[in-house]
């Protein structure tokens, strides 16, 4: 295990090194300036501009420079959303924000979709299931803004329960409703997937030996069932949590989130080279350590799955 | 057997009942803290009211530093804390702020400006002639982003300007100095009439130079590296926040005139939940737009007024074909401006039929520029068609590209309208449409590599010449690559030796307008509106064109 966790961590260093030079070679190709207000600058100006933050530079010096300060923890400045603004204290409060709303997001409809999924396979062809299929389908084709903005109005606006608007002061009751929003997806497609798995498991041999043996219901669901279902469930989580916590930009519009997610699209457009790097960069070590983190769970879940072959 | 199913039946039940009441738990939980909206307005802390304004944003502050702020919302917040000589109330006149009082020479080419006794950064030091020079030298002399503001000292025209923004001589030799702690006087190359307006605006803010020295780099980014002096100061400001929150400020020359105790700007970038926010009692004023201005035009707390930019056609006039004068003019005429605005923007819009916007200016009589400007182009189609018919026999163009900027969905839906309209009006023309982000399409300005563009410009000064300047020959922004002897000459003259006659100067201001507009080099299409929804009880709140939207130290809320 330990070795495989190195060699792992090795291919993570690696591939992150070849994303950051790709984003680095994509965004000088990219046309537009990253200033702001270049349009009233003169031709000298602009010059002294780029000279200041070394854009007159070669690329790849430039790239060498960059890596060579972010193991400094020096992710550089904001050119234009933030005039000089370390990168680092723009995007730490919003980094916090974004991966708590996803794992909120992420945890509550795993958790719910899990027991959804359960009840609709111990339950097959009854009420229950058509309700939980119900569920998921309306979770699957129906995109999350959509349920963001009807709890928005109903429970927010209506009704007043929830605040429509996230506030920094108070994350934990402004957050109801966008994490309710986002994790809808995640929800409706565990809970097919556990479904799915629980009813091919429950048909399966060993699971009939040991009902035959007479272990109580809860325990054969929970123990056996349950366990080997969760394989494939997590392979299902890993992205969608991914996803959920690099946030979601019409979520963040809905809701007033100070967000990664619409930090990213602002610093795409005004062409912000710095922030477009330390979003991507994060966003690459979130899904890398989030495959990590799943390959290693699935030997916890079922032992019979060596990671690295043979003794540790 | 039965044994087995008693417990497997209660296994069953137990293990249902769990999941419910975890389920139930968990729902609670979240309940927990959760509380409705919180109510706006005044809140009782005993023996006094605090009465609180909270405003909708639609983007977060950029930056405090006063020449590094570009936005609206930067800007408003620097300028209600760090207060300049001059202010402009909620009727939009210019009233002196740190300036007690100020003299004019005879020539109209020397100001001398006082500062008012008692006056403090919220450090305890005394604000100073010196704080100012310092923030103009500053300006002057900045490089990169830094540099944004320095046509700002052009068109104040202050002494030596040109060789100082050239780097020829030193910013210690612009013709700005303290002359001692309390006065400040400023020389100036020719007369400026809107210099007072000029001065309102945040790039003419104090700095504290020791203060600025000692943050460095840092001055300006968060609210601890920020000193203020002005009506609030900064309390509340999270870089990755949301709110921000200014409060009165105590120490202030004119505190006992300032109503509001705080303002908090919350940043809402979708407008319907902006207005859900305002139903919820959340915030207090909220500007509409879209669809949001007809459906809550009837609402008490509703208001519509000249909106700060104006929509054009801008031609490269370097493009063969768009050099022809019947073309562009046959286009100017095809345009129904009224449909557009009533049918398609339906956002309180307005048309316009010369270069400027309503509300920008005004002579001494209170005559408004554009009103008293020559109104051009009302919708013709036969003249529009007539014109198209010399022009196929001067030019071989027959095909146009309309760039527009690809975030703007009002911006897509007026070069629809305007395509589908030219190409069913002017037989064998083809209206090309593309779209691109706004930072591409403004490269693709300065580049010159365009046919046509849908493009907005705002005026950051109340003087038409915020607008006409670019279309003098030699302007770096003169992106439609027009020239015209006339327009030169006379933007000239009343710039230099009209500059000192106001009416001189107007009438050749007028002349200019009436040049560039007939020449159809950029076509006017519409001035956006300012919808708005003010919560009742609100008074001062304002929009102004130019320089800064509002001063809340004229706002009260009862």
């Amino acid at each position: 295990m330990k070795k495989y966790v190195a060699k792992r961590l090795v291919i993570s260093v690696m591939t992150l090194l070849i994303i950051l030079f790709v984003l680095f070679l994509m965004l000088s190709f990219m046309p537009g300036s990253p200033f702001n207000n270049e349009e009233k600058m003169s031709p000298d100006q602009i010059t002294q501009l780029k000279a200041y933050y070394g854009l007159d530079k070669p690329v790849l010096e430039r790239f060498v420079i960059y890596v060579l300060n972010m193991l400094h923890g020096d992710f550089g400045v904001s050119y234009s959303i933030q005039t000089n603004m370390p990168i680092a204290q723009m995007i730490g409060g919003r980094l916090a924000i974004t991966v708590g709303i996803g794992l909120e997001a992420g945890v509550l409809g795993a958790l719910v979709g899990l027991i959804l999924g359960v009840i609709a396979a111990l339950r097959r062809h009854t009420a229950w299931d058509s309700a939980a299929t119900v569920i998921a389908v309306l979770g699957v084709s129906l995109p999350s803004f959509v349920f963001a903005l009807g709890l928005s109005y109903f429970l927010g606006y209506r009704l007043k329960l929830f605040p429509i608007l996230f506030d920094t002061s108070a994350p934990l009751s402004s957050s109801v409703l966008p994490v309710i929003a986002l994790s809808m997806f995640t929800l409706a497609s565990v809970e097919r997937y556990t479904r799915s798995e629980m009813v091919s498991v429950m048909e399966s041999d060993y699971m009939m030996l040991a009902q035959s043996k007479g272990l109580p219901k809860a325990k054969l669901v929970i123990n056996h069932a349950l366990r080997n279902t969760l394989i494939s469930v997590i392979t299902v989580l890993a992205p969608l949590l991914v996803n959920l916590m690099t946030g979601s930009l019409v979520i963040e519009k809905i809701f007033s989130i100070p967000g990664l997610g619409s930090l990213y699209i602002t610093a795409i457009q005004s062409n912000d080279y710095n922030v477009v790097l330390a979003i991507s960069f994060i966003y690459s070590v979130i899904f890398i350590l989030t495959m990590l983190l799943v390959d290693i769970l699935y030997g916890v879940i079922d032992p019979r799955i060596r990671l690295a072959g043979g003794r540790d | 057997m039965e044994r087995n199913n008693e417990r497997t039946n209660l296994t069953r039940r137990n293990f249902l009942k769990t999941a419910g009441f975890t389920g139930l738990v968990a729902t609670s939980a979240s309940l927990v803290g959760c509380g409705g909206t919180s109510s706006t307005g005044s809140t009782d802390s005993g023996a006094s009211v605090t009465k609180t304004l909270n405003v909708a944003a639609q983007t977060a502050v950029m930056a405090l530093d006063p020449i590094l702020a570009g936005d609206a919302i930067s800007m408003g917040i620097i300028t209600n804390t760090v207060e300049g000589l001059f202010v402009v109330d909620a009727d939009g006149q210019i009233q002196n702020g740190l300036c007690k009082d100020y003299t004019v020479s005879d020539d109209q080419l020397t100001y001398t400006f006082n500062l008012r006794d008692g006056l403090k950064w919220s450090n305890g030091d005394t604000v100073t002639a010196n704080d100012f020079i310092y923030g103009w030298q500053r300006n002057a002399s900045g490089t990169g982003e830094a540099a944004q503001f320095q046509y700002q000292i052009e068109m104040a025209a202050i002494k030596n300007y040109e060789a100082v923004l050239a780097g020829e001589k030193t910013v210690t030799q612009l013709g700005c100095t303290a002359k001692d702690d309390k006065t400040i006087v400023v020389e100036l190359e020719h007369p400026v009439a809107y210099l007072l307006d000029l001065l309102a605006f945040t790039p003419w803010a104090p700095v504290n130079q020791k203060f600025c020295e000692e943050k460095g780099s840092s001055f300006g980014i968060t609210k601890d590296d920020m000193i203020y002096c002005g009506a609030f100061t900064l309390t509340d400001y999270d870089s990755s926040g949301n709110t921000i929150t200014i409060t009165k400020n105590p120490d202030y020359w004119d505190a006992g005139n300032v109503a509001l105790d705080v303002v908090n700007f919350q940043v809402i970038s979708d407008t319907q939940q902006a207005v859900m926010a305002y139903e919820n009692g959340t915030v207090d004023y909220v500007e509409l737009t879209g669809d949001l201005v007809a459906q809550y035009a009837d609402n008490e707390a509703f208001s519509n007024g000249e909106g700060i930019y104006n929509y054009y056609l801008m031609m490269n006039t370097k493009v063969p074909g768009l050099d022809n004068l019947n073309l562009r003019q046959a286009f100017a005429y095809g345009i129904d401006r009224d449909d557009i605005c009533g049918n398609v923007l339906k956002d309180g819009s307005q048309a316009v039929n010369q270069m400027t916007m309503r509300g920008l200016c005004s002579n001494s009589a209170g005559d408004d520029f554009a009103e008293a400007s020559g109104q051009y182009f009302a919708f013709d189609e036969d003249k529009a068609k007539e014109l198209w018919a010399k022009a196929t026999a001067e030019t071989d163009k027959r095909d146009v590209t309309i760039l527009y900027d690809q975030e703007k969905d009002f911006a897509q839906n007026s070069c629809v309208f305007i395509q589908s309209a030219f190409q069913k009006m002017f037989d064998g023309l083809t209206v090309n449409l593309e779209s691109t982000p706004k930072k591409n399409r403004l490269q693709r300005e300065e580049d010159h590599d365009y046919e046509i563009i849908f493009h907005a410009w705002g005026p950051d000064y109340a003087d038409p010449t915020a607008i006409l300047a670019m279309y003098e020959s030699t302007h770096p922004s003169n992106y439609s690559q027009w020239s015209n002897e006339d327009f030169d000459k006379t933007y000239e003259k009343a710039n230099s030796t009209d500059s000192g006659d106001a009416t001189a100067r107007w009438e050749d201001l007028i002349h200019c307008n009436d040049v560039c507009t007939e020449q159809a080099v950029c076509i006017p299409v519409f001035q956006t509106g300012a919808a708005a929804l003010t919560r009742p009880g609100v008074t001062g709140l304002t929009n102004h064109i130019t320089g800064i939207k509002c001063f809340y130290k004229f706002c009260d809320k009862s």
